[in-house]
C-alpha cells in the first residue's frame, strides 16, 4: 500500500458516492437543458424577421418582380415580392406595414421613413435591368442576346493583405468574460466549499479517527480535494459541452470567418483549465480551514476566509466592465489567488502575451504546492478536536509534532 | 510485536502519560485497564500517531510504526464513526481496500465478515438506517475486514448487550488464536476478567501493573477472603484486612501470609460461620488494588 494508491482509492470514494447523488445529477441535467434551450432561444430572436417584404404597383417594366428577386439573391437579401394592381394600393400597403418599400412605375420608391441602403440598391438595379430588357427586346434583340448583353461582369477580387478578422462586437465580448469568469468564480467556490463540507461531515462523524489510523492525513485531504474536483469538472465539462452542442445545432446567423464551435471549444478549455488551477487553489484553502471547526453550523464562520479572499478579483471585473480593464488588473492577474479569475477574464477579453499566462499558472501552482503542505498539517493539528473552533495557530502547531511516516 | 516503549505526553500542565511502556504478543491479548481519563485513548491513539508522544517510541517487529505497518493493524476508536450514508457493503470494502486488500478480497472479506455478524441482509443497507447494536456490530467489521495482524479496540464492549459481548469476545479470541495480537482497553473489569491473558493497568498516565493476568493473580500479595458470621459480612482481625467492594459484593483482602487455618480458627471463635471463601484475587481485586493506595 502506497499514500498514492490510498489518494486514489479516498478519490474514487469521493466522486462515487457524490457522483450518484440524485441532486447532482438532476442540476447537472438541468442546466445543460436550460443552456441548450437559451442558445436555441437566442438564435430563434436573432434569426428571425429577416426577411424583407417589398412590393411593387402601377406601370411596372415586364419581369420587373423576377429582376427584384434576382438582384435581391444577389445581394444575399432575403425578400419577398408582392404584386399591387395599381400606385395607390401599393402605397396604401407601405402605409398600413404590409411592406417596407414598394416600387411604383418602374421608377419612384416609396417606404415610410426612407429605404435602407439594400433596398433601394435593389430596387433601382432591378428597375435599370428591367428597362433595359425591354428597350433591347424592342430593338428586335432576341433573348439569348438581351441575356449576354445584361449579364453582370464576374469581377474577381485579390487581396493582397490578409483582411484583419473582423473583431467582434467588443462589448458583447466583455459580457461574455464577465459571464464566463462568473460561472468560473461559482463552480470553483462552489466546489471548494463542499470539500470544506466533507472534511467537517467526517469529524462530525468521527469517521476521521477510523480513515486516518490506516491512511496519512495528506492522503485524505489531497484524495477528497482530486475527488470533489473530479466531480467538478465533469460538471463543467458537461455543461461546456452542452453550451457546443447548442451552438452546433442551434440555427445561428451565419457570421463571416467566425466558427462559433471553434470558438465555443477554446472558451471551454480555458474554462477547464483555470477550472483546474483555481479549484485546487481554493480548495485547499477551504480544506484548511474547514478542518478547524466540527460542526457544519460553524461553516460560516471560517468559509468566510476564502470567500474574502476571492471577492478582491470580483470587484476588479466589475470595474473593468464600465471603464475596460485598466493596468491594476493586469497586475492583479498575477496574484496567485486571483489569476484563475482574472487570467481567464483578460484572455478572453483580448490577446494576453503567453508568457504573462505562463508566469500566473507557475505562481499559482507555487501557491497550490505550499497550500497542500498546509492544509495536511492543520488537518492533521485539528482532525481529532472536536468542540469549538480550533484556532488556525494553535492547528498548525500541533500538526507539525512529529513527522508523518511512509 | 507491538512494543511501546517509555512514550510520554502532556496537554499543558496535564500529564496525559508518564514512561508507559507494554507489549502486544502476537496471539495473546491484552487488556488495557484504567479509569475514565487514565491515559488508554492517548495510549491507542499515539500507536496510530494519531497523538504524538512526546518522548519514547514505539514499534511492530522492531520497526518504526509506518504506513506499512499501519495498513496491518486494525484499530476501532472510542468515538465509534462511519459514514452514516454508504451503504454498509460500500463501506466496507472501501474500508478493506484503503488497508491495502484488492478489491475482489475486499469483497469477499465483507461479506464474510456480513454474514459471521448476521448482517447479510442488511449489507445494501445505508448505515444510518441500522440499529445501534447493528451499528456497533459494523464498526467492529470496519476494524477487523482487512485481517489485520494486530487489533486495537479501545472500549470495545460499551455499549454491548450480553450477546454482544459473546460474540465481541469470540471474534477476539479467534484473532487471537490465528495469530494476531489484540489491546483492548476497558474499564468493566467483571465483563473483560475470563478474556483478558494479559493485563496491563494505568493509573493517571502510568502503568501501575503489567503481567500474565494468572500469574498475576497467583503471585498476589494477597488474597480475597469472604467470611459470613451468623449471616454477617465479618471483617477477619489480621495483618492488611481491609474491605472493599459495595453492597452485596462486598468482601475483604487479607495478605497472603494469612494461613486459611488460621482465618477459621478465628471466624469459629467469633460465632458460627455460615459463609467461608478464601480465593486468589479477581481482576477488580487486582485493579482496585493497584489503583486505590
Amino acid at each position: 500500500m502506497t499514500p498514492k494508491n490510498q489518494v486514489w482509492i479516498i478519490a474514487r470514494r469521493e466522486f462515487t458516492v457524490r457522483s450518484k447523488s440524485k441532486v447532482f445529477r438532476g442540476v447537472l441535467i438541468g442546466l445543460s437543458l436550460l443552456i441548450i434551450g437559451g442558445i436555441f432561444g437566442i438564435s430563434l430572436l436573432v434569426g428571425r424577421s429577416d426577411t424583407t417584404s417589398l412590393g411593387v404597383g402601377g406601370d411596372s417594366p415586364a419581369g420587373l418582380v423576377d429582376e427584384i428577386e434576382a438582384a435581391a439573391e444577389a445581394m444575399d437579401a432575403d425578400v419577398v415580392v408582392i404584386e399591387y394592381p395599381t400606385a395607390d394600393s401599393a402605397t396604401q400597403a407601405v402605409e398600413s406595414g404590409e411592406v417596407q418599400a414598394v416600387l411604383v412605375d418602374g421608377h419612384t420608391i416609396v417606404s415610410m421613413s426612407g429605404p435602407s441602403g439594400t433596398v433601394a440598391s435593389i430596387f433601382s438595379s432591378a428597375a435599370h435591368v428591367a428597362v433595359r430588357r425591354q428597350v433591347a427586346s424592342d430593338l428586335g434583340l432576341t433573348e439569348a442576346d438581351v441575356d449576354s448583353l445584361l449579364a453582370p461582369v464576374q469581377i474577381e477580387v485579390v487581396q493582397l493583405e490578409p483582411e484583419e478578422p473582423e473583431e467582434p462586437n467588443q462589448e458583447a465580448r466583455g459580457v461574455a468574460s464577465f459571464l464566463s469568469a462568473i460561472v468560473l468564480l461559482t463552480t470553483i467556490m462552489m466546489f471548494g466549499q463542499f470539500v470544506a463540507m466533507g472534511i467537517v461531515e467526517e469529524k462530525q462523524n468521527r469517521i476521521v479517527e477510523v480513515i486516518l489510523s490506516r491512511a496519512r492525513a495528506s492522503s485524505l485531504v489531497v484524495g477528497k480535494v482530486l475527488g470533489i474536483g473530479t466531480l467538478g469538472l465533469v460538471q463543467i465539462g458537461v455543461l461546456g459541452l452542452a453550451t457546443v452542442i447548442g451552438l452546433m445545432l442551434a440555427p445561428l446567423p451565419e457570421l463571416d470567418g467566425l466558427d462559433i464551435t471553434s470558438v465555443g471549444l477554446t472558451a471551454v478549455f480555458w474554462l477547464i483549465f483555470w477550472f483546474v488551477l483555481g479549484y485546487l487553489l481554493y480548495s485547499f484553502m477551504y480544506a484548511t480551514v474547514g478542518a478547524t471547526i466540527s460542526r457544519q453550523e460553524d461553516m460560516q464562520s471560517v468559509a468566510f476566509i476564502p470567500a474574502v479572499s476571492i471577492m478582491p478579483a470580483y470587484m476588479m471585473m466589475v470595474f473593468s466592465m464600465q471603464s475596460g480593464p485598466g493596468p491594476w488588473v493586469r497586475i492583479a492577474s498575477f496574484v496567485p489567488i486571483w489569476s484563475p479569475i482574472l487570467m481567464p477574464f483578460r484572455i478572453n477579453l483580448g490577446d494576453v502575451p503567453l508568457w504573462e499566462v505562463a508566469v500566473a499558472v507557475l505562481l499559482v501552482i507555487l501557491t497550490i504546492a505550499a497550500l497542500v503542505q498546509v492544509g495536511s498539517r492543520v488537518y492533521r493539528g485539528a482532525a481529532l478536536r472536536t468542540g469549538a473552533r480550533v484556532p488556525l495557530l494553535d492547528a498548525w502547531r500541533s500538526g507539525s509534532e512529529g513527522t508523518e511516516t511512509s | 510485536m507491538l512494543s511501546v516503549r517509555n512514550i510520554s505526553k502532556r496537554y499543558g500542565d496535564v500529564v496525559a502519560l508518564r514512561d508507559v511502556s507494554f507489549d502486544v504478543q502476537p496471539g495473546r491479548i491484552l487488556g488495557f485497564l484504567g479509569r475514565n481519563g487514565a491515559g488508554k485513548t492517548t495510549t491507542m491513539r499515539s500507536i496510530f500517531g494519531l497523538v504524538q508522544a512526546e518522548s519514547g517510541e514505539i514499534t511492530y517487529n522492531g520497526e518504526p510504526i509506518g504506513l506499512s505497518q499501519l495498513v496491518r493493524f486494525g484499530y476501532m476508536p472510542e468515538e465509534r464513526g462511519l459514514y452514516p450514508r454508504m451503504k454498509v457493503r460500500d463501506q466496507l470494502v472501501y474500508l478493506a481496500t484503503l488497508s491495502g486488500m484488492n478489491t475482489a478480497d475486499a469483497r469477499a472479506s465483507t461479506d464474510l465478515w456480513l454474514d459471521r455478524l448476521d448482517l447479510s441482509d442488511r449489507a445494501d443497507a445505508k448505515l444510518e438506517d441500522l440499529s445501534h447494536g447493528n451499528q456497533q456490530r459494523i464498526q467492529l467489521a470496519a476494524a477487523i475486514v482487512h485481517d489485520p495482524d494486530l487489533l486495537v479496540l479501545d472500549e470495545p464492549f460499551s455499549g454491548l448487550d450480553p450477546i454482544g459481548v459473546d460474540s465481541l469476545s469470540e471474534v477476539i479470541r479467534e484473532f487471537a488464536s490465528k495469530g494476531a495480537g489484540i489491546l483492548f482497553s476497558s474499564h468493566q473489569l467483571d465483563l473483560v476478567e475470563h478474556i483478558c491473558e494479559d493485563v496491563a493497568i494505568i493509573d493517571e498516565g502510568e502503568i501501575v501493573l503489567i503481567g500474565d493476568l494468572n500469574q498475576i493473580r497467583e503471585e498476589a500479595a494477597y488474597r480475597r477472603v469472604l467470611i459470613e458470621v451468623d449471616g454477617q459480612l465479618w471483617a477477619p482481625p489480621v495483618s492488611g484486612a481491609h474491605e472493599v467492594g459495595t453492597g452485596g459484593n462486598r468482601h475483604h483482602i487479607v495478605d497472603a501470609s494469612v494461613d486459611v487455618e488460621q482465618l477459621l480458627h478465628l471466624a469459629s471463635s467469633a460465632g458460627s460461620i455460615t459463609r467461608f471463601s478464601y480465593e486468589t484475587p479477581t481482576l477488580s481485586d487486582i485493579f482496585q488494588e493497584a489503583v486505590v493506595k
